[in-house]
């Protein structure tokens, strides 16, 4: 059966919404240029505006040695783009063969963190995994967070399917039981599933931190704690979690 | 029943997919709304969902709603920003490089958001329109058969059409330094062939004729005047088109039709998103600012009715990265300038319930006040240009020079209260405007020139340049009309003759370029002044200014149509830092707080407050970074135009006294004060 791909779910449930106030901050600057004119300058200073129209150069001097810049020139750009028309996927995808493709004329692209999920199926877990299983997510809510549950779905160690699993014809009883739901999802879509419940905030707050050890120590910790629990429980998975905290 | 076009569009429309949940989540959502006050929802009808819907998931979502006694609006033209793969597009259509836009660089028209980046399809292609009517035409079937067993559900209905694509097809190198910069158009196989079918049925009408004095629709150098012209046509042939698809068999449901503008997939927002998404840098929230009022100037038509403008932010573009007071300014921004054009906004329902409770209760009390007409934008002056999308500029073939544009100075001059539009059907929806400047871009057929002198006739101005291009039969009947005509010429920098038209004016000017023993500065100074003259001409001068360009002044006139002289002034500030700035206004206005006038119940009171308030056309306020100042204004439209008269003619009065006395009064001195002497 077809989960299909509900890529609002998804964003909702990787990248939380956070609350800030005032105006954005970053460290890096973006300068947009076609040969020596800057057309686009985005930065966190109202100053910079003024650098468009204005050779390379002297926008790099107005950003300053304080922010990091990073100048690609437009033709360039457009190379990139039309080459990713090519590739298949979704923005994921796209996003990592742009990274490859674009080389900027001043600076280095940032550093992107990939989602802690996808960084540890691209990496050497992708050895030990099967060539399709499914991943799910039950995220436990509280007073100011909604609870919310994603399968994802991963063939040959890329995303292809990704939605809240319909559960609406499974009776209250089964759909309590994690590992029963598990069950269900690996008959329904045919691939291997691995449960994992844990509380909202602590999901949101490991999202926000990143691929960094940190994460996996905290999320070897909480299995450690049952404040996440795997549905059902292989000894291998939770070997691999409390791996990627060590290595 | 509203015909299409006609029907009120909420100002702010909360968007829930139907699609994007299961019908258990969508019923426990529509509660959770339902429960927060909102009854009215909006939803994206992608063409890929509607085609496979074997669970018949609009249906079921139809009956939720019925349930509910909840109203819900169905986008269904193809839109960029919708969040499904290839925009909602079929697959196939969407990944067949043979029917893919091209645009003005030859290279595919690719829209940079999430969920992937994609080329956009053609909208002349054979293959998509024929599919997409047909896809219409089920839809229509599916809503008329449901129509049928409940009345009630088609009274809550709203279908939403819209332009879709034909505004994004613009390359993005030519869109950084301002949005809709250059000639957008598609100029993929089958919109070449549907363009040179379009020249030759020019070329085969008898006002443009061989032999006469008007443009020749062949000729080399009239082509990107006639390419202009079929862009917009497409366009308005496109809309027509899907618009007879609906209401066949879902008789007496609303149908509107609405310009969707989505600033995250603008060309113009191409590398910046690129970064963002690449280098997780940050949103460019200053071209996000300068696109509402781009959104805001452009009046789009079908036919005859006027295009609702509404701006769509997304669920998981650039803009959900924005902080909190950014999302707030350009929500608020957006909602007064498109709201009081008739449109609105379209805003995720994550994205609403996650600002704070009371902005979101001073979101809708402007929107209620919108909604009930209650604060309208102005127009003062039209600009009549070939193609909505592009701009006006057109370059000589022989000097390679640009010719002269009204809009950039129009937009400088009357900032928001400058329209732009490409239908002279236009002109009749704003009493107010009292000129119309036609770019030199435009055609001027037969049909189009009746209408502008109509327009003209009640009292208005028409300009247009000595070279403006139009048919043989226009210029037959120009050269006729003005041979009986007295003129005036005129010359400031530009020379340029005014002739009687009824009770207004026509204003033929000779264009000035640079290399004709003028430099650039000068052509551009003369051009300043001459804009400026035909505005004071028309009385069309701008009623206040600020001195500090981080400020944006947005004046939305109460109750226009008594002519009472109020206006909601809303003050924005969107820089990251605090702005103190000096208002000015042409005559003496009295001030108050907005929010506090609107949340009074009677107007009457109203009234007497802001008579209590000092009389003053200078104002200095201290605006917050992001921040929006709403102020109350009493004093501007004809009152103040008869204020600044009467203090005219004072000053004049008090000259001509002041001349008389020294001549006749020995010892008398012009500037001696006698006002003490009759106390």
């Amino acid at each position: 059966m077809d989960l299909g791909q509900d890529w609002d779910a998804l964003h909702r449930t990787l990248y939380p919404r956070k609350k800030s106030k005032g105006s954005s901050q970053s460290n890096v600057v973006f300068i947009a240029h076609h040969a020596d004119r800057v057309l686009r300058v985005v930065g966190d200073s109202d100053d910079l505006l003024f650098s468009t129209g204005a050779p390379v150069a002297e926008a790099m001097n107005a950003i300053g040695a304080n922010r990091k810049t990073v100048a690609i020139d437009i033709a360039e750009m457009d190379r990139a783009i039309a080459q990713i028309l090519k590739t298949d996927g979704g923005i994921y995808e796209q996003v990592l063969a742009l990274r490859d493709e674009l080389e900027p004329s001043r600076g280095v692209i940032p550093d992107w963190e990939e989602h802690f999920v996808f960084s540890a199926v691209r990496s050497w877990w992708g050895k030990l995994l099967p060539s399709s299983f499914g991943i799910y997510l039950h995220l436990e809510g509280s007073e100011t967070l909604e609870a919310s549950s994603i399968l994802l779905i991963f063939r040959k160690g890329e995303l292809q399917e990704f939605n809240e699993p319909d559960l609406s014809a499974v009776s209250q009883e089964r759909r309590g039981d994690l590992g029963e739901v598990a069950k269900i999802l690996r008959e329904r879509h045919r691939v291997p599933v691995q449960g994992f419940a844990m509380n909202r905030a602590d999901f949101d707050e490991w999202s926000d931190a990143g691929n960094v050890s940190a994460t996996w120590k905290n999320l070897a910790r909480a299995l450690k704690q049952n404040r996440m629990s795997l549905h059902p429980f292989r000894f291998g998975v939770a070997a691999l979690v409390g791996w990627r905290g060590i290595f | 029943m509203g015909a299409p076009g006609k029907t009120a569009i909420y100002p702010l429309q909360i968007l829930v997919n139907y699609w994007e949940l299961k019908p258990q989540r969508l019923a426990a959502k529509l509660n959770l709304l339902l429960r927060n006050g909102i009854t009215h929802i909006a939803t994206f009808v992608p063409w890929q969902v509607a085609e496979n819907d074997i669970s018949h998931s609009l249906t079921k979502f139809l009956q939720m709603l019925a349930d509910r006694k909840m109203s819900a609006t169905l986008i269904l033209s193809p839109e960029v920003g919708v969040h499904a793969l290839y925009a909602g597009l079929p697959k196939d259509l969407a990944k067949n490089s043979e029917i893919q836009a091209r645009n003005r660089d030859e290279s595919p028209a690719t829209v940079i958001l999430p969920p992937r980046i994609f080329a956009m399809p053609t909208l002349h292609a054979k293959e998509l329109t024929n599919r997409y009517h047909a896809f219409l035409t089920k839809l229509d079937g599916m809503i008329g058969e449901l129509g049928r067993a409940q009345p009630e559900l088609l009274e809550s209905l709203q279908l939403v059409l819209t332009g879709s694509f034909f505004k994004y097809y613009r390359p993005a190198s030519g869109s950084q330094l301002a949005a809709f910069r250059g000639q957008n158009g598609d100029r993929s196989n089958a919109a070449e062939l549907a363009f040179r079918n379009e020249l030759d049925h020019y070329a085969n009408l008898r006002e443009f004729a061989a032999g006469g004095l008007g443009i020749v629709p062949k000729a080399k150098e009239n082509e990107p005047l006639f390419r202009a012209q079929f862009q917009q046509n497409a366009e308005e042939l496109f809309r027509i088109r899907q618009s007879q698809q609906v209401r066949k068999r879902s008789l007496g449901v609303d149908v509107v039709q609405a310009e969707l503008f989505t600033p995250e997939a603008d060309p113009s927002l191409a590398y910046s998103n690129l970064f963002q998404l690449t280098g997780r840098g940050m949103p460019d929230f200053p071209a996000f600012d300068r696109m509402i009022a781009e959104a805001a100037t452009r009046q789009a038509m079908v036919g005859e009715a006027r295009a609702a403008p509404v701006l769509h932010w997304t669920g998981f573009g650039p803009f959900t990265r924005l902080t909190d007071s950014e999302k707030q300014y350009l929500i608020l921004k957006s909602l007064l300038l498109l709201g009081s054009r008739g449109g609105g906004i379209l805003l995720d329902e994550a994205e609403w319930f996650s600002l704070s409770n009371a902005f979101r209760k001073r979101v809708e009390l402007f929107a209620e006040t919108l909604l009930g007409r209650e604060l309208e934008l102005e127009t003062k002056a039209f600009c009549l240009t070939g193609h909505l999308w592009s701009d006006g500029k057109v370059t000589d073939a022989v000097t390679k020079e640009a010719s002269s544009l009204f809009w950039p100075e129009l937009r400088l001059a009357l900032d928001t209260q400058a329209r732009l539009i490409a239908s002279p059907e236009a002109l009749v929806w704003e009493m107010e405007a009292k000129i119309v400047f036609i770019e030199p871009n435009v055609i001027l057929t037969t049909e189009k020139w009746h209408k502008l002198i109509d327009w003209v006739e009640s009292g208005r101005v028409l300009v247009f340049s000595k070279h403006q291009p139009m048919s043989s039969a226009v210029r037959a009947d120009f050269d006729a009309a003005i041979r009986t005509r007295a003129k005036l010429d005129l010359n400031i920098g530009t020379r340029y003759f005014v002739y009687g038209a009824g009770e207004g004016k026509l204003v033929q000017f000779d264009p000035i370029t640079v290399g004709a023993g003028a430099t650039n500065a000068q052509v551009s100074s003369a051009w300043k002044q001459f804009v400026a003259s035909m505005l004071s001409l028309a009385r069309a001068t701008p009623e206040m200014g600020v001195n500090d360009p981080r400020i944006d002044l947005v004046c939305l006139k109460r109750g226009l149509e008594a002519g009472s002289g109020r206006a909601g002034l809303f003050v924005f500030n969107g820089s990251r830092a605090t702005v103190a700035a000096e208002i000015r206004f042409e005559n003496e206005v009295t001030i108050a707080d907005l929010s506090a006038v609107l949340s009074r119940a009677s107007g009457a009171s109203t009234a007497e407050a802001a008579d209590d308030a000092a009389e003053s056309n200078r104002f200095e306020l201290e605006t917050p970074p992001c921040g929006v100042l709403p102020i109350s204004v009493t004093g501007l439209g004809e009152s103040g135009l008869e204020k600044r008269d009467a203090g005219n003619l004072t000053g004049l009065t008090a000259r001509a006294a002041d001349e008389a006395a020294a001549n006749e009064l020995a010892g008398f001195q012009m500037g001696d004060d006698f006002s003490g002497v009759f106390k």
